[in-house]
């Protein structure tokens, strides 16, 4: 994916408003569902890094083009989307591609290692 | 009377006098809540009296399985009593909690506890053996739940944990290792926040109905028990052959990686699991598992479905109480987490895929295991707050909520996720801190309302509580059985027998597996045992065509009486009953309705049949209607939320159900609760129960034939009793 810079960077790295957040719901077998609002990118990036997350790759398509405004990235949503996958596959490659774009927008200082 | 003590401890704490009840006298209701009812219709002269009254009477009590080597059975304590949480009238209700207070309860001699009137000052129940005390508790008001517990250990048994003890001051009394099992409230009761849980040991909570503040209002901070006999039981070899058939037959090989991943897959519950550190299945819960850490039982289990943790936090909790926090932990340090996809991102460049596992590393802090742990020792509902949390979040995103917003606090909500907000958050809740705190002590419903949000916001479905004020669970929608159970009763039914089949449907369309069972084996494997019920597959039809059928009515009725007669009654836990189906057995047929009755006659000798368990269970059901109804109940307070009726559920959901007359897992999305219908099928509810469908009220003519005549008079003389049919 070509390298964010400007808007599209502050929007990925920005926290949002109430009606700019997307719902998620993990799924398990002692709630049923656990709504989870998500009020930024790297949100739903960590989300998705929970177990059964459940995301509406619909809603997170429409959501990265009109509230992130990363089209690219909407797009390469849509292309796993449309794979002959199961659900929790695709959320597992959209997880991927969310991260990616996310340490894109990085600054070098946020790349420190971990011990 | 083998399985029971034969004696139930009676304390009045406005009088100060300790007496008994005979056991005996009650027995025919089995045990836990059918003893619990019992007693508390027979004691609660005016039911209509408010849950922080003196003459509310709370009922702790034990079944005759609890103490032995039941699997599943052992350790559980059912509490009772007029709540002070649900909404608009706060229901008789129950909570459950395990641990190790009711074995030892048992092992000191008694059957239950019954708490009348309330202390002139704080108290404290010091139970050793037959030894019964009522303490001063002023020393230890005002501590939390785990200092109480504590301070409560050392004067019991002064430091030596581990050592032998006198129990009661002589040898001759009985000698033990063991520390007392202590049931404690914390500042959240004593100051009656309606929120309040009793705590036990680090994790174990009776949290639903606000116990806590029942106690606090009565002044009674604790009881302790210790004691050293045991329990008598009918046949000791067949307990012990009962155990291990059910562990070998039905118990999930740890050992066989296959049968892990099918667990993983179907989150269908292992049962009589051999537990060893390193080899467990995961634990139950939200936050992330830290792996130093050992599993943990309540007495006499062998699945262990929580941790110790070597850090020391987080000990005990799990399921929702573990959730409370762990996503706004995740969330808020997300920071971390970006670094830690920095380190990883060369190797996806390289066409590696991300590792979650190495993902997950540097997010998540301590501070979700420290507010849960802060809920334990303010003793506060976690669930309440799982839900509740959410609602605070939407309010202050939608700037309705902080410093001089429309709900004024001064709480730093921007830093929710970090351990200053729940510490904060917490302590006002217990301490009703003027404002927010003072607000929430209250419940997340009745704060809606003092802030004229209710109706918008149960409307729009931003405040989740779908059913008597109280947090949604299962949602109503999807899981019908839950849903209309909990809207019958009292409370949010916390019963997860059927929910295997949405997760085995759901996951199955998810994963794109096949599922290990068919939707129509699946059908013929519940409902060929759902005595006296058996052979109508339509119950497990959850079709929306199907929804508010008279098969429905049979699936609820069902499990009404299952629940309150060998779940709640005999104490099974709801981790493990109903084994309707079990991964570990090639038919996938479950022990259910072979298991209880053999564990019951192993335990006290009875031929008592599963359906006579069953018949038992309507029985009780019948009483707790009647005393519901004493209290107010009428038909048309027994409705939804309005987003249950208005918004369709919008996830995925698979249950089975019959579609051109050919069974599969059905998709449920997008449906919602037809207001109109439900109403209709309560009527057809009321009558297959034989009450009254106008008012919902019992008939004389049903509670006499249950051998209820004592509830059908005091009905009567209320002038709440059901019509007859003419």
């Amino acid at each position: 994916m070509t390298q964010p810079r400007g808007r599209l960077r502050e929007a990925v790295l920005a926290n949002l408003e109430f009606k700019q957040r997307l719902v998620g719901s993990l799924l398990h077998p002692r709630l049923g569902y656990l709504d989870i609002d998500l009020y930024g990118f790297s949100e739903v990036v960590g989300f998705l890094c929970k177990p059964n997350p459940v995301l509406d790759l619909g809603e997170l398509q429409t959501w990265l083009f009109a509230t992130i405004g990363d089209h690219e990235l909407a797009g390469k949503v849509a292309e796993v989307d449309a794979l002959d996958l199961s659900y929790f596959e695709k959320a597992g490659r959209v997880r991927d591609l969310l991260a990616l774009r996310l340490s894109q927008c990085l600054e070098p200082a946020d790349h420190e290692d971990l011990s | 009377m083998n399985g029971y003590t034969g004696k139930i401890l009676r304390v009045n704490l406005t009088s100060g006098r300790i007496t008994r009840l005979d056991t005996r006298e009650y027995s025919p209701w089995g045990g836990g809540h059918g003893l619990g009812s019992a007693i508390f219709f027979d004691l609660v002269k005016d039911k209509t009296i408010e849950g922080l009254d003196p003459r509310n009477v709370i009922t702790i009590m034990t079944s005759p399985l609890t103490g032995t080597l039941i699997p599943g059975a052992a350790s559980r304590t059912e509490m009772q009593g007029i709540g002070v949480q649900s909404y608009p009238i706060g229901w008789f209700t129950r909570s459950n909690v395990g641990g190790r207070f009711g074995p030892m309860l048992k092992f000191a001699g008694w059957d239950g506890i019954v708490i009348e009137g309330r202390a002139e000052k704080p108290v404290w129940l010091d139970l050793r053996n037959d030894e019964v005390r009522i303490e001063d508790a002023r020393p230890l008001w005002g501590l939390d739940t785990w200092e109480t517990q504590a301070r409560i250990w050392k004067i019991v048994c002064g430091e030596s944990f581990g050592d032998w003890n006198e129990v009661a001051g002589s040898e001759a009394d009985g000698r033990t290792t063991q520390r007392p099992a202590v049931l404690a409230i914390g500042p959240a009761g004593e100051n009656l926040a309606r929120v309040g849980a009793v705590i036990h040991d680090a994790g174990n909570a009776a949290g639903q109905g606000g116990f806590g503040a029942v106690w606090g209002s009565k002044n009674l901070k604790a009881i302790s028990v210790i004691g050293t006999g045991s329990v008598e039981v009918s046949d000791p070899r067949e307990v012990l052959n009962a155990r291990l058939w059910a562990k070998r037959n039905y118990g999930l090989n740890v050992d066989d990686p296959a049968a892990l991943d099918q667990l993983l897959e179907t989150s269908v519950h292992p049962r009589g699991t051999a537990v060893s550190p390193g080899s467990m299945p995961a634990p139950i819960v939200f936050w992330q598992w830290p792996r130093q850490s050992r599993p943990q039982a309540c007495m006499g289990c062998p699945v262990g479905c929580r941790t110790r943790n070597q850090s020391g936090l987080g000990n005990e909790s799990s399921c929702g109480e573990s959730g409370v926090y762990a996503m706004y932990d995740l969330q808020k340090h997300s920071g971390l987490l970006a670094k830690a996809m920095s380190k990883l991102v060369g190797g996806m460049l390289a066409g590696l895929p991300l590792d979650p596992v190495l993902l997950l590393k540097g997010k998540q802090t301590d501070a979700a295991f420290r507010a849960t742990d802060l809920l334990q020792k303010y003793g506060i509902n976690a669930f309440e707050f799982l839900l509740g949390l959410l609602y605070l979040r939407s309010l202050y995103q939608m700037k309705k909520l902080g410093p001089g917003r429309e709900i004024a606090t001064d709480l730093p909500f921007d830093k929710l996720g970090e351990e200053e907000l729940a510490e904060k958050l917490f302590h006002a809740v217990a301490y009703r801190e003027a404002g927010l705190g003072d607000d929430l002590a209250e419940g997340f419903y009745r704060a809606a309302k003092k802030w004229g949000r209710l109706e918008e916001d149960l409307n729009s479905g931003l405040l989740r509580f779908a059913y008597w004020g109280l947090p949604d669970h299962y949602d109503p929608r999807f899981q019908l059985e839950w849903g209309y159970g909990s809207i019958l009763g009292d409370r949010d039914i916390n019963e997860h027998g059927f929910v295997a089949l949405f997760m085995i449907g759901t996951l199955s369309q998810l994963l794109r597996k096949e599922p290990i069972v068919t939707a129509e084996e699946a059908a013929y494997l519940f409902t060929s045992r759902m005595a006296p019920f058996q052979g109508d597959l339509r119950m497990l039809d959850y079709s929306t065509e199907n929804m508010y059928s008279e098969s429905m009515v049979k699936l609820v009725a069902w499990h009404r009486r299952y629940t309150r007669f060998w779940k709640q009654s005999m104490l099974f836990c709801d981790l493990l009953f109903p084994d309707f189906i079990n991964p570990a057995v090639p038919d996938k047929r479950g022990m259910l309705g072979e298991g209880e009755p053999r564990f019951f006659k192993a335990v006290t000798g009875s031929n008592l049949s599963f359906g006579d368990g069953i018949e038992l269970g309507r029985k009780i059901w019948n009483l707790d209607n009647a005393i519901w109804t004493l209290q107010g109940r009428h038909r048309d307070l027994a409705r939804f939320s309005p987003y249950i009726y208005q918004t369709p559920f919008n996830k995925p959901a698979y249950l089975p159900g019959l579609k051109n007359g050919k069974w599969e897992y059905l998709s449920v999305r997008g449906r919602s609760i037809d207001e109109k219908k439900f109403e209709e099928w309560k009527t057809r509810y009321y009558r297959f129960e034989g009450w009254d469908p106008t008012t919902g009220w019992p008939r004389a003519r049903t509670l006499e034939s249950l051998g209820l005549k004592s509830a059908a008079d005091e009905l009567k003389a209320a002038g709440r009793i059901g019509r007859e049919e003419t």
